[in-house]
């Protein structure tokens, strides 16, 4: 019994002496763990994200462009007056209200498609739903940038099949990436195309999550169909389909990709030579940058740009409760 | 002499210790040669921002004891444990195992083994890796691994599960695969955290006399949290109760049901719950009474001498507690007893099998009675009890407290 | 006592353990099956009213148009690939003669097979990386409560929406100061950069995973880098498995980026490669194109195939806990 008194006393006055040390370390680790774990996706977004961004703050304060790269000076927001109410104005306001256009319309066509879909492909009675469902998801499948590319044959206008079926039917051929506004629909149809197999997927998965105890608790309580809809599904949609919704608008905001390999911007604007009919600011930003070196004006758009993406998810992430904790 | 040997030899279980304890924790070693694995709570108090889940608690254990920490839900039991774990640290206060300090050292240090209310098995393990995945971690060599896992899934019948993901075993097996995940790692300390509640009542019956005997042949200390006072009371060599995070009592079943600190501990222990009658003593020409509304019961002479000293003035709030068998109905005992009598309303009866319960109103008390199955009544009717007055508790209106040391 | 005794002793007294399992088994095994099947018998049983039939047919014919619009354009790209000559000019839809000439002129002819190569490496190793930055930081933003942790995963979600047309510009100065422009293996890691929605559907993913299995694994002996390695990681792993194609995928039709940074023939990947075939308005080489972009869309379509209930699932998931 001595030994293990003696032994209690001495390694309860041999640790207190160290635990200050070791206390102090295992608190520093657990402070510095959560960030060593965060280091390597911050540090590629650092050097990937925040400093492009940062620099593309920088450069829209100035007049940077090829004749003032080294001498430019700060302006301001000299390049925002210009972009919404200087001579640049008339080349910028019809490329901005087609990109809002443009991501609004495509988000809500994409949405509602995909939505019907799903809710056509959930009927329990639909034994080969599961059939159907695999083919819709084939544009998805795709690589965006090959199918992008072969849709620019599709509608064609001289050989395209679109066409070619018209002409069979005696219908006359559509210019569909010639003219201005055929090109603004043929971009929404493509883009209809790519995206409605990913919503109707999210829908269909929201769908099959909503317990059916709830529907049969709707149907003792004696709602209809359209109720049934309207208070159970809907709702319950809307708890994850509000973040898909945002990205959406927001990928599309700043789709490039589908603009510039679609109609490249064209056709050409007849007033301005900057930008064409369908150029969306992301493509519109692109050329200045590259082919007109106005790095200034540039920056400055893709500050707009970010600001309405930005305060528009912000907005939705606030209605959403998205980033509600339960600590 | 008593010899402990829970390591079948010396190599493996420096091995475990190398890998597993942390460079601070040493070993205490007990007059037999075997290490002590007794913990030891001083002043532990732990806040969730304002809340205070635990306040001031200080505990012993002694090695190889099997201690049940009891309160009811929200009373901080899960929180004393996870700290004794490691898994929440506390605000203040120190933890004590087998005579170490072990604060600062994680719970990877501690040599502990810990079973959810949940089970917490590893969906994507099998039974066996399950089992393994402890010793792996603490670098145990494979054949020593594929030894202790056998022999542990032998002993708790789960030998022809091993190959099996939990999803695929029932709740009863997964408790099993639970506590064989625990054993296998020859811990110093067994935590539990209300391992038998997602049973249904007739397995967790079994389970409790299992784990019982588990517990002794193995020789663990163990820390069992439970809200059930039932398996509090089979299973603890000692209870602890918990109130608001505040430790009532600690002691061993017998002492905690028949002499409660305060009314708490009174009327959380045993089943049907302690009668609580409000009421004050008296002085009165026949002696020192408890009376109230309705009923005016003598005191004792010898419940007298224990409590006059904790009052200080007559007449004194008081409670007064009886258990729902010390309310007599035998005609001898009441023949005996002629001033303990009391006439009751039957409310309700509640027959159990080898007794009944008696649900009864006295003047404005309502009570519970215990009798045995034979008793006579029937709802509605008047019945005379005998309250056994040697046997009530008394406690103070005001702190609650039990006026009477036995 | 010697420790055989103990053993055996201990054995003695848990003999009534034994008793239970073979019961249970049976029980449990039926559980598991019973739900399905009696949901099968009724819907077998269940006969159809009227307007349900209708609406059922209702349902086929929209699905059948839909299934036909989704996929005219890839019939005619498969249709298109197997034309005779360069220029795909035709009056009906469907060719009168077959040819599988443009595949083997695309693989003879063309860089093509360089260019899978380099799409193929690029792709995996981003994406590996990404998965990786992903499950990482996921986790920290999972597990730790740790300053900023609020905000931050919100303030990264929002500036990922800022445009990359002019970040293009800084990454590409930033290469070309390093001197890595052109160079595949540093491209790699530009594509690879951490994406906050990855993180933000992940880290809903993992909180979906109960902690008590990371505080078993920690009480067990794990360290935290261990219970993520061997808990966590498996157990996210169909929500991994969705960033891995996403990322791949995205890397694999990206455009704007490459086309800036990979000048060199030699460094095309795919999407680079095929863009040259019809670049050109007026010498644009449909059937040389359908045939390479059938090849290269075929292996991603199957694999995200097979994967897609992982998409779905892992998605639903995540965004509904976020
Ligand atoms: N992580 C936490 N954050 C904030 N409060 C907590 C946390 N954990 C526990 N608490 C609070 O601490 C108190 C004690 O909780 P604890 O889980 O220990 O109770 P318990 O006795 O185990 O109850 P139960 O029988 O329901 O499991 C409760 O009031 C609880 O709300
Ligand atoms: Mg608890």
């Amino acid at each position: 019994m001595n030994i293990h008194l003696f032994w209690k006393r001495r390694s309860k006055s041999a640790s207190r002496g160290s635990i200050e040390d070791s206390l102090h370390r295992e608190r520093f680790f657990r402070r510095v763990r959560p960030y060593a774990y965060l280091a390597p996706a911050l540090t590629s977004m650092a050097v990937l994200s925040f400093l492009p961004i940062a620099y593309t703050v920088y450069v829209a304060f100035t007049d940077m462009s090829l004749y003032r790269f080294d001498k430019y000076n700060f302006i301001g927001f000299g390049n925002l007056v210009e972009l919404f109410a200087g001579p640049f104005s008339k080349v910028f306001l019809p490329v901005f209200t087609w990109t809002v256009v443009f991501a609004a319309l495509t988000t809500i066509l994409n949405y509602a498609l995909g939505l019907f879909l799903a809710i056509l492909l959930n009927n329990p009675h639909l034994k080969e739903s599961n059939v159907y469902r695999a083919i819709l998801i084939i544009p998805w499948a795709l690589p965006g940038t090959i199918a992008i590319l072969s849709w620019t044959g599709v509608l064609n206008v001289s050989f395209g099949p679109v066409n070619t079926f018209l002409k069979m039917m005696g219908l006359t051929p559509v210019p569909w990436l010639t003219n201005p506004l055929w090109a603004k629909i043929s971009i929404l149809l493509v883009n209809l195309w790519l995206g409605y197999p990913f919503m109707m997927s999210a829908c269909l998965g929201g769908l099959q999550s909503i317990s059916a105890e709830l529907y049969e608790a709707a149907d003792i309580d004696g709602a209809s169909s359209w109720q049934k809809f309207k208070y159970v599904t809907f709702p319950m949609l809307m708890r994850f389909s509000i973040p898909l919704l945002i990205s959406t608008f927001a990928y599309n905001f700043n789709n490039f990709g589908m603009v510039f390999l679609l109609t490249g911007g064209g056709p050409p604007r007849l007033d301005t030579s900057f930008a064409g009919t369908t150029d969306i600011m992301a493509t519109f930003s692109y050329k200045l940058t590259l082919q007109f070196y106005r790095y200034g004006l540039a920056g400055m758009m893709s500050m707009v740009m970010f600001l309405i993406v930005g305060t528009l998810t912000l907005i939705q992430m606030k209605l959403t409760n998205a980033f509600a904790e339960v600590d | 002499m008593h010899e402990r040997v829970r390591f079948p030899d010396e190599r493996a279980y420096k091995r475990v210790f190398k890998g597993s304890l942390h460079a601070s924790v040493c070993i205490t070693l007990n007059r037999e040669g075997s290490y002590l694995a007794d913990v030891r709570l001083e002043g532990i108090t732990k806040t969730f921002g304002e809340v205070v889940a635990v306040r001031d608690v200080s505990l012993d254990i002694a090695d190889e004891e099997f201690l049940v920490l009891v309160g009811p839900s929200g009373s901080g039991k899960s929180t004393v444990l996870r700290i004794i774990a490691g898994l929440e640290v506390q605000t203040s206060g120190h933890v004590f195992i087998g005579g170490t300090l072990v604060d600062d050292i994680p719970p990877k240090g501690r040599d502990i083994a810990m079973v959810f209310q949940n089970y917490a098995l590893y969906p994507h393990m099998n039974v066996y890796e399950n089992m393994a995945f402890g010793l792996k971690l603490n670098k145990v060599p494979r054949d020593e691994i594929d030894r202790r896992v056998k022999a542990c899934a032998q002993m708790l019948g789960i030998a022809d599960l091993l190959g099996r993901r939990p999803r695929e075993l029932s709740g009863g097996q997964r408790q099993r695969v639970a506590l064989g995940r625990a054993i296998v790692r020859q811990p110093r300390v067994f935590l539990m955290d209300e391992p038998l509640s997602n049973l249904d009542a007739k397995l967790r019956a079994q389970m409790r006399t299992e784990l019982q005997k588990l517990q002794r042949s193995l020789r663990t200390t163990t820390v069992y949290v439970t809200h059930d006072q039932l398996e509090a009371m089979t299973m603890g060599d000692r209870i602890a109760v918990l109130k608001d995070g505040v430790l009532q009592q600690v002691d061993t079943p017998d002492v905690l049901y028949g002499n409660p600190v305060n009314m708490f501990v009174a009327g959380f222990i045993g089943s049907p719950a302690m009668n609580m009658i409000e009421g004050r003593l008296e002085q009165r020409e026949q002696g020192l009474v408890f009376a109230d509304g309705g009923l005016t019961l003598p005191v004792p002479d010898r419940l007298k001498q224990m409590i006059s000293p904790n009052i200080p003035r007559l007449p004194y709030e008081v409670v007064l507690g009886v258990r729902p068998e010390d309310l007599v109905g035998e005609p001898a005992f009441q023949e005996a007893h002629p001033s303990w009598l009391v006439d009751c309303q039957v409310e309700v009866v509640e027959p159990m099998g080898s007794e009944v319960y008696l649900h009864l109103v006295a003047g404005t008390a309502s009570l519970t009675a215990r009798v045995g199955p034979h008793v006579n009544v029937k709802d509605g009717m008047t019945w005379r009890v005998a309250v056994n007055m040697e046997k009530v508790h008394l406690f103070d209106a005001k702190t609650e407290m039990n006026l009477v040391k036995r | 006592m010697t420790d055989s005794g103990r053993c055996k002793q201990a054995q003695g007294d848990t003999a009534i353990i034994r008793e239970g399992p073979g019961r249970e088994d049976l029980r449990d095994r039926g559980v598991d099956k019973e739900p399905t099947r009696r949901k099968a018998v009724l819907r077998g049983k269940t006969r159809l009213r009227t307007f349900e039939v209708v609406g059922l047919w209702l349902t086929r014919v929209i699905l059948w148009v839909a299934v036909l619009a989704s996929l005219f354009p890839t019939a005619w790209v498969v249709t298109a690939s197997f034309q005779k000559g360069d220029a795909f000019f035709s009056n009906t839809l469907i060719p009168k003669q077959f040819t599988v000439e443009n595949y083997a002129k695309v693989i003879r002819e063309t860089d093509f097979l360089r260019w899978v190569k380099n799409s193929l490496i690029l792709c995996t190793g981003s994406a590996l990386i990404q998965v990786f930055l992903t499950a990482t930081a996921a986790y920290g933003f999972s597990r730790f409560r740790f300053r900023g942790r609020k905000y931050g995963l919100m303030t990264l979600l929002l500036l990922q929406m800022f445009p990359a047309s002019m970040a293009l510009v800084a990454i590409y100065t930033m290469l070309a100061r390093l001197n890595l422009l052109d160079n595949l293996y540093a491209f790699m890691f530009v594509m690879a950069g951490g994406s906050a929605f990855n993180i933000w559907i992940t880290k809903g993913y993992m909180d979906s995973l109960p902690k008590e299995l990371d505080e078993a694994a920690m009480v067990d002996g794990a360290t935290h880098w261990q219970v993520f390695r061997y808990v966590i990681l498996p157990l996210a792993r169909p929500m991994l498995i969705v960033v891995f194609l996403w990322s791949f995928m995205g890397t694999y039709s990206e455009f704007m980026l490459s086309s800036a940074v990979l000048k060199n023939p030699h460094n095309y990947t795919i999407a680079l490669g095929l863009q040259r075939f019809i670049l050109n308005q007026f010498a644009a080489r449909w059937t040389l194109f359908s045939a390479a972009s059938l090849m290269a869309s075929l292996p991603v379509v199957i694999i995200w195939m097979f994967l897609q209930k992982y998409v779905v699932s892992g998605l639903t998931r995540g965004a509904v806990k976020g």
